[in-house]
């Protein structure tokens, strides 16, 4: 009889705390004002643990007949994408160009990790469209932004 | 097992030098080339072969075809009608057949036994994906069918000029996302089968 009233008490004690826990998160999601260099995303993926999305990044370089700029490149990829899966499936790849070395014709691409094999995929007809047509070469995949200038900044320049 | 290429069409002769230079760096060792500009001579490494392509439009006119075809070529099959689809796959000297998408009813269990019959494989050329976007579709489609019947399948670059040469890593891409896994995509890039097609052929030459 005394151990099954402990074994109650327990219980209901148990609840009591995860039902404080719960009242104290939500009441702090609901407080906590949300900066500008916070997005609401990060702030939830911080509060309840949501998998961080991740990037990569795509170290290429690009061959054509005449000079190049960043616009171009930008366009083309997202452009190609479009085509390819849709223009929803291209913004949600969220796929960027963050150098450009117009010298030496190499550049960084990032973009969601989900999405990579998808940009790979799509490279094939980027830049296609107008003249000077592009030729993107991949040649290394990393994932930090750090290793990917380590990477361009090891290649030798163009004689 | 090296990267093959199975097939380059470039638009001048002159090109062909600019095309075999950049195959040759983004990691290909040997080359088809379309044997209208395959006699021009070069220095590189990259080992080239001859391709030839036909293309018929009914079943008389294949056989007619496949009559008159040297064997030191590679060939290419392209199959604009069901008849001429059916004497190609299952001709043992038509190694690679192209197959539009208007063909598609015809792509059941009968007509892969006449790819197995005849040892052929089942050809798509990605430039058509420059001019054409939705074709990746098509190439969805070839790539089940072939995995279904255990069929051979090849892709190749088809470039008309350097800036259409395909890197191998985007062909790889392009084969996971036409939903093979990667350890068959990288067969398919291999090309093992070639391989054997070309040994043979230089066997009868000489």
């Amino acid at each position: 009889m005394y151990i099954e009233v402990i074994i109650l008490a327990i219980i209901l004690a148990l609840d009591t705390i995860a039902i404080v826990i719960l009242f104290v998160k939500l009441s702090r999601l609901k407080s906590r004002p949300i900066t500008d260099s916070e997005s609401r995303t990060n702030f939830l993926a911080s509060s309840y643990s949501i998998r961080k999305l991740k990037k990569r990044y795509l170290v290429f370089s690009i061959i054509s007949e005449g000079n190049v700029n960043k616009d171009r490149i930008q366009t083309s990829i997202l452009r190609a994408m479009s085509k390819l899966y849709g223009e929803p499936f291209a913004y949600a790849a969220q796929p960027t160009l963050i150098f450009y070395d117009e010298g030496r014709k190499l550049g960084i691409l990032r973009v969601r990790r989900e999405s990579y094999s998808q940009l790979m995929a799509s490279l094939h007809i980027a830049g296609k469209d107008e003249e000077p047509r592009i030729l993107f070469v991949p040649m290394k995949t990393t994932g930090s932004v750090k290793k990917a200038r380590e990477i361009i900044e090891r290649l030798k320049p163009d004689p | 097992m090296y990267l093959v290429d199975a097939y380059v069409r470039p638009a001048k002769a002159d090109d062909l030098p600019a095309i075999i230079e950049l195959e040759k760096k983004i990691g290909y060792k040997i080359v088809g080339v379309d044997d209208r500009f395959f006699r021009h001579s070069f220095n590189t490494d990259v080992k080239i072969f001859p391709v030839r392509v036909i293309s018929a439009k009914s079943e008389d006119e294949a056989k007619s075809l496949l009559r008159n075809l040297s064997k030191n070529e590679v060939i290419i099959a392209q199959a604009k009608d069901v008849g001429a689809l059916r004497t190609f796959s299952k001709d043992r000297r038509a190694n690679i057949i192209e197959i539009p998408p208007r063909l598609s009813p015809y792509l059941d269990r009968n007509q892969a036994d006449l790819f197995s019959v005849g040892k052929s494989m089942i050809g798509f050329n990605a430039s058509n994906l420059i001019d054409e976007p939705r074709l990746f579709w098509w190439l969805s489609f070839l790539i089940s069918y072939a995995e279904r019947y255990a069929l051979h399948m090849v892709v190749y670059s088809g470039a008309r000029r350097f800036d259409e040469v395909i890197h191998p890593k985007v062909v790889l891409n392009m084969l996971i996302q036409a939903g093979v896994k990667k350890g068959r995509a990288l067969m398919i890039i291999g090309m093992s089968r070639l391989e054997e097609i070309l040994k043979k052929k230089v066997s009868t030459q000489t």
